[in-house]
């Protein structure tokens, strides 16, 4: 475990790098496109005076050249400083504490949800294989894949809250709903319900057939026909030896989407009215809020980092010959 | 009733009784009477950056802090202003000082409204922020008690010019003891707006919706009629379209859904398509033509490309009819300063071609006669559709285009800032008074590089300029009439800018809702008389 825990922490170590030079990246990108957040502002507020454009970006900091903007940002960042959000008169760290918790929710039942529909359908089609179910279970993995999940969602919407009147539109909760604690739990539940399922569909598809796929090809292995010659059960070898060895590709990828998942939930945020970061990023690349887009993709790729690290940890745990360098 | 030839003076009697006919003449005022209570969820698009800022800020700020900060006067049809913190107004005989006589009431916050507050507001805010040539020209305000304020323009302001400034959605009142001597872009309470309106800010929960209640202190006995307003931002017009059939979202303001889709939603019994409460504040689709490139300059080619546009096609196809063709940069519906005595365009594309034969741009070996870079701003959808109608009819009379789409800032800069375009598609608001928002598209001192939706074009002709002057601080209504027709005709002779679509405005509304639309610029009016059903 010792080897483990220092592992782990020269893991952290090297991420301090390559999360510095995502911020560099990303920051010169930002900046070679067109229009700033003073050509927004001015054209919101009508304001037609040059010399106060010049004052505002003198005060916001954007007269000076990009590297030392750049630097500026690093060395704010380096004493946990996110900068300051013009646009909504407060600290970036504020704003994105705000509507953080609304994606975090919205991305980890999506992601569970996605795992376990999209495990199982893919279990029982690899299991299955070339029955009526396994046919059907792609077909539909396929329609998930390839409708776009804003339709998805709309779709439910029309179906489930506009016809049947069963589920509350949109929104993450009542407005002026006034409930005790389990109340309100319950309230975000019944409206997490299909902002989860569009956003989390998407991906289980994939799951289904990645993980048919792996079953499929591990089953073909020669320790899978040594485990039936010992007489273990069907069930036994497909839970015990094929999933668990199976689950390898579904981690990776699982890993490695929760960078996109976090792309994936603008689109359902919009659609949902979801208070989340998706929508809020979203705005602030449209009207060049770069203080606020930097701080949010600070918080994608340490994201990513940690999770891939988490995903090595798990890859451990699935197949103890794995060692973590 | 026509407010200038009523007198200089307007009581709050007069006002009340003007009031009561437009009140008359809404919708659902022949039901039972108003009813008290309930809360009315609206549905708004964009969450606004901030919900209160001292240059305007946009609509998404403005609708909402319009229900909680108010105006010295209230508009409420082209001819009709009604006290609002104002009680009544006296306007000296040279025009220059206007003396209102100020409500007794308090700020949200317990803290009294005085005098004080308008002068602060005035002077050291509008005068200085304001876009607006008219209260920039405020000299001082005199504040002799806490219920007068004397105000001195250092020029003679028209009296509609003055009062529909003042009524003007970004001229709300603001308490100085919040603001005075802070810096107003991070004022915690642009986030949290004080106000003496009738409705006082409860939360705004971000990405979700801003709540508001009814201010109990508030001036008017009887007002606001609702307990809750509530505005919720829904980003997807399928979304909105659900959450208002879905009965969660009763009033969804400013065209919330394509043209199709109101059809459809106005077919249900408990809907209703309204058009009206936009006389005011009604958007048009335009295309400026920059004469910065020496082709464009000429007047034979602007007008050549004018006649090869078929405005009609645009408001069916596009708009799905839903609006009409503008003659001009004042639309037909603001009756008040419209003017038909103008040059017009009508849809020909053959003398479109000769006009270009005749200013000496004849097709060319490679089959063009020159080419042009087309920018369509991506705010409405209908822009990109309209650009690649464009290209269309252009390239029909031989003029090659490149069109171009970049998105919010990048257009803004592009358009705005770097003048990188021949032709564009973009939009502007028809304001009350043409001196507020929509001559300075058109005159010299309307080209300030940056200052966006704007003169862009580099249109400069001094009779234009001199006409808009005159009408700046002419006080004589018939006159000044005449001299923005005048101006009306300047700029239609010349087309820098071609106005296309006067776009049709369309409220969404649930049947349960009564007592909307009813004021000239709805969306900004405080809606302290709107009901609901129970």
């Amino acid at each position: 475990m010792n080897r483990t825990f220092l592992a782990v922490r020269r893991r952290l170590l090297q991420a301090v790098p390559v999360v510095f030079g995502i911020v560099a990246i990303i920051f010169l990108l930002l900046n070679l496109s067109p229009g700033d957040l003073v050509d927004v502002m001015a054209a919101e507020e009508q304001i037609s005076d040059p010399q106060v454009l010049e004052q505002i970006r003198a005060e916001y900091g954007l007269d000076k050249p990009i590297y030392v903007q750049l630097a500026n940002y690093v060395w704010n960042i380096v004493h946990l400083d996110l900068g300051y959000s013009f646009r909504h008169s407060q600290p970036v760290w504020d704003v994105i504490v705000e509507r953080l918790p609304a994606t975090l929710i919205l991305m980890s039942v999506s992601m569970a949800l996605a795992l376990f529909i999209g495990g199982l359908a893919g279990v029982v089609a690899s299991i299955k294989v070339n029955t009526l179910y396994d046919n059907l279970i792609s077909v539909v993995a396929i329609i998930f894949f390839a409708a776009p999940s804003f339709w998805i969602g709309l779709m439910m919407m029309v179906l489930f809250s506009v016809k049947l009147g069963l589920l509350p539109v949109s929104g993450m909760y009542t407005i002026g709903g006034d409930y005790s604690l389990a109340g309100e739990i319950w309230d975000v539940t019944r409206h997490l319900v299909m902002p989860s399922f569009a956003l989390g569909l998407f991906y289980a598809a994939i799951y289904a057939r990645v993980m048919r796929a792996s079953m499929l090809e591990v089953s073909g292995l020669d320790f899978i026909r040594t485990a039936r010659a010992k007489g273990l059960g069907e069930k036994r070898v497909a839970f015990k030896h094929i999933l668990r060895n199976a689950l390898l590709p579904v981690v990776t990828l699982f890993g490695l989407q929760l960078g996109t998942m976090l792309a994936g939930s603008v689109v359902i945020e919009s659609v949902f009215s979801w208070p989340g970061i998706g929508t809020l990023v979203f705005e602030a690349v449209l009207t060049r809020n770069f203080p606020l887009v930097m701080g949010v993709l600070l918080f994608g790729s340490i994201l990513v980092v940690i999770a891939n690290l988490a995903v090595d940890l798990v890859y451990m745990r699935l197949d103890p010959r794995i060692e973590l360098r | 009733m026509n407010v200038t030839t009523v007198t200089k003076r307007c009581t709050a009697v007069l006002a009340a009784s003007v009031f009561a006919m437009a009140l008359g003449a809404a919708p659902g005022a022949q039901a039972a009477g108003p009813k008290k209570g309930g809360t009315l969820v609206a549905v708004w698009q964009l969450e606004p950056h901030t919900l209160y800022s001292a240059r305007g800020g946009g609509s998404s700020p403005l609708i909402v802090n319009t229900k909680i900060l108010e105006k010295l006067v209230r508009q409420v049809a082209i001819d009709k202003f009604e006290p609002e913190l104002a009680s009544s107004w006296d306007i000296s005989s040279d025009y220059k000082t206007y003396t209102f006589k100020l409500r007794k009431t308090n700020w949200h916050d317990g803290k009294p409204f005085t005098s004080a507050d308008v002068q602060f507001t005035l002077k050291d805010v509008l005068a200085k922020l304001s876009s607006n040539g008219l209260l920039r020209a405020i000299e001082k305000v005199e504040t002799p008690d806490a219920q007068t304020a004397i105000v001195h323009f250092s020029r003679p302001a028209p009296e509609y010019l003055a009062l529909a400034s003042l009524a003007a959605s970004q001229s709300s009142i603001i308490p100085k003891h919040i603001y005075a001597g802070t810096k107003y872009s991070k004022n915690p309470a642009n986030n949290a707006p004080i106000g003496t309106g009738p409705f006082k800010l409860k939360e705004w929960a971000r990405g979700s919706h801003v709540e508001m209640v009814r201010n109990e202190g508030y001036w008017q006995k009887g007002r606001p009629h609702l307990d809750r307003l509530v505005i919720r931002y829904i980003r997807d017009p399928g979304a909105r379209a659900a959450a208002m059939e879905g009965g969660e979202v009763l009033l969804a303001v400013s065209n919330p859904f394509p043209g199709p889709e109101i059809d459809r939603l106005a077919a249900r019994p408990d809907l209703v398509a309204d058009k009206k409460g936009y006389d005011t504040s009604k958007w048009q689709m335009l295309m400026e033509m920059n004469v910065r490139n020496p082709i464009l300059a000429k007047k034979q080619v602007r007008q050549a490309i004018a006649y090869a546009i078929d405005q009609n096609f645009i408001v069916d196809t596009i708009f799905y009819g839903l609006g009409n063709a503008s003659t001009g940069p004042i639309p037909v519906s603001q009756t008040r300063f419209y003017s038909p005595d103008t040059a017009s365009y009508p849809y020909d594309p053959k003398k479109a071609g000769e006009l270009l034969d005749k200013a000496g741009y004849p097709v060319k070996a490679d089959g063009k006669r020159f080419t042009l870079k087309l920018v369509a701003s991506p705010w409405f959808t209908e822009n990109k559709k309209t650009g690649q109608y464009l290209k269309q009819v252009l390239e029909d009379i031989k003029i090659g285009i490149n069109m171009e789409t970049p998105d919010r800032g990048g257009t803004i800069r592009q358009i705005y800032c770097n003048y990188d375009f021949d032709i564009t598609v973009s939009n502007s608001i028809a304001s009350a008074d043409p001196l507020i928002g929509t001559t300075h598209w058109f005159t010299s001192n309307g080209i300030r590089k940056c200052a966006a939706f704007r003169n862009a074009s580099d249109y400069s002709n001094p009779a234009l300029d001199k006409v808009v002057d005159q009408a700046a601080v002419e006080t004589d209504p018939a006159k000044r009439k005449a001299l923005l027709a005048e101006f009306q005709k300047i700029a239609m002779e010349n087309v820098p800018i071609m106005h296309l679509v006067d776009i049709g405005m369309t409220n969404v509304v649930n049947t349960k809702v009564h007592n909307y639309s009813f004021t000239s610029q709805w969306m900004y009016d405080s809606w302290k008389d709107v009901w609901l059903e129970k």
